[in-house]
């Protein structure tokens, strides 16, 4: 299934790319889909489009959902995300 | 292996795909790791899970948990509820014919025409309170009409082996006596055997693609369900009626509920035990855990293909792929026997 990690948006790049960081790990995602996202926000990632973003907040509770949900949880959602 | 992939391995004899295996990386564990939680946290966790079909996801976690505490009776979905999951499809069915398909036929991505969509789609997904019918409507007559202007890419393909037979629309109640143990989630079988769910199996009635499943052409067949089914839900927004078909649910035991949800890509089902006010199990069924099965639709298909290239190997397993419309991303690979 398709889980919904958000994602910290680490650089904008040219040609409506950016840099997002999954679990430590950089990954170049497509932005076309989402708009004014800046440096610092979290966006949800489907096979390489940004197609949500989420204000700091609202990632954070997000977040400790699956951290609540427990390490497999949040393994598959990298997973899904990377 | 890349991480959260779907991997499609294909083995390429010089004449033909002699086998084909499905691999996933993803552990399938988070339905389970629901156990022990507290109806209203399940609540609050599902609609934030899921990054595709997250309407239909919620919907079946709301109605199948309704169910499993016994609310009422006569429970089903609300308007606005099968509104958000038909407007929730068509984005990606959308997502699928505008940037998907192009790729695989030599051209370039519709993006800009997929974003207007989409616009007007999320505009209507949050007015979406079920009285906005009106504005439904309207959109709904506007794909209509630009419907009308488009037609399937044309393969011409014909399948050799017999076919894995098509999943039948089953209600909620009916589902029950079909689930099977924890593994059943992660690797789903109707009547012992692997099935496909999705645009085929809900359209196989109709008859352009009836036409084309009786001369063998599987693959064009389920591109020509999916618009069938992209007109239907367009169809369906002005009526609510036709959108009921969508959702069902029923309380299938004590402290027991099942919800059948269809999506873009096929049957959704949640299944939900409670122990008081707590989760005892929770199972997902998804539409990509029918057609990736190790057995299923895209391992009988590919098996036997002809294929003079590794090149065209390679291209009819991405096609495949596609046309079965699997939730994550998917990589195909050919190696020789």
């Amino acid at each position: 299934m398709c889980l919904a990690l958000p994602c910290r948006i680490v650089e904008l790049r040219a040609g409506e790319q950016a840099l997002i960081d999954v679990a430590g790990v950089g990954k170049e995602i497509s932005l076309a889909l989402v708009e004014d996202v800046a440096v610092g926000d979290y966006v949800i990632v489907h096979v390489g489009y940004a197609l949500t973003r989420l204000d700091p907040e609202e990632a954070e509770k997000t977040l400790a959902l699956f951290a609540e949900l427990g390490e497999a949880a949040l393994q598959e959602a990298t997973a899904n995300a990377a | 292996m890349e991480q959260g992939v779907l991997q499609l391995a294909l083995t390429w004899n010089g004449g033909q795909i002699g086998a084909a295996a499905v691999a996933s990386t993803r552990p399938a564990t988070t339905a389970r790791a629901l156990r022990g939680f507290s109806f209203e946290r399940v609540l609050e966790f599902i609609p934030r899970l899921f990054s595709l079909c997250r309407c239909a996801q919620a919907s079946a976690a709301q109605l199948s948990l309704q169910a499993a505490r016994g609310l009422r009776a006569d429970l089903a979905a609300t308007p606005a509820q099968t509104l958000a999951v038909a407007l929730e499809a068509i984005g990606e069915h959308l997502w699928r014919l505008l940037l998907d398909w192009p790729s695989l036929i030599g051209e370039p991505a519709r993006q800009n025409e997929f974003l207007v969509w989409r616009k007007r789609l999320l505009g209507l997904a949050d007015a979406a309170d079920g009285r906005n019918g009106s504005g439904a409507a309207a959109f709904g007559a506007c794909l209509l009409a630009w419907l009308d202007e488009q037609c399937p890419p044309r393969f011409d393909e014909r399948m050799l082996a017999a076919p894995v037979a098509l999943l039948p629309r089953l209600s909620a109640a009916d589902w029950e006596s079909h689930f099977g143990d924890d593994a059943f989630a992660e690797q789903p079988t109707f009547a012992g055997q692997a099935a496909e769910t999705g645009v085929l199996a809900r359209q196989a009635e109709d008859p352009e693609v009836a036409a084309l499943l009786s001369d063998g052409r599987r693959l064009q067949a389920r591109l020509q369900a999916r618009y069938v089914d992209l007109r239907g839900l367009a169809q369906a927004l002005a009526e609510p009626e036709q959108r009921s078909t969508w959702i069902d649910v029923a309380q299938v035991a004590e402290r027991c509920g099942l919800a059948r949800v269809e999506t873009a890509r096929g049957t959704l089902l949640h299944r939900v035990e409670l122990d008081g006010d707590r989760v005892a199990r929770y199972a997902i069924v998804a539409p990509t855990e029918w057609n990736f099965h190790p057995q299923g639709v895209f391992v009988r298909e590919m098996t036997g293909r002809p294929a003079a290239t590794r090149a065209e190997a390679l291209l009819a397993g991405r096609r495949l792929a596609l046309s079965l419309d699997p939730c994550v991303l998917f990589e195909v690979t050919v190696k020789d026997a």
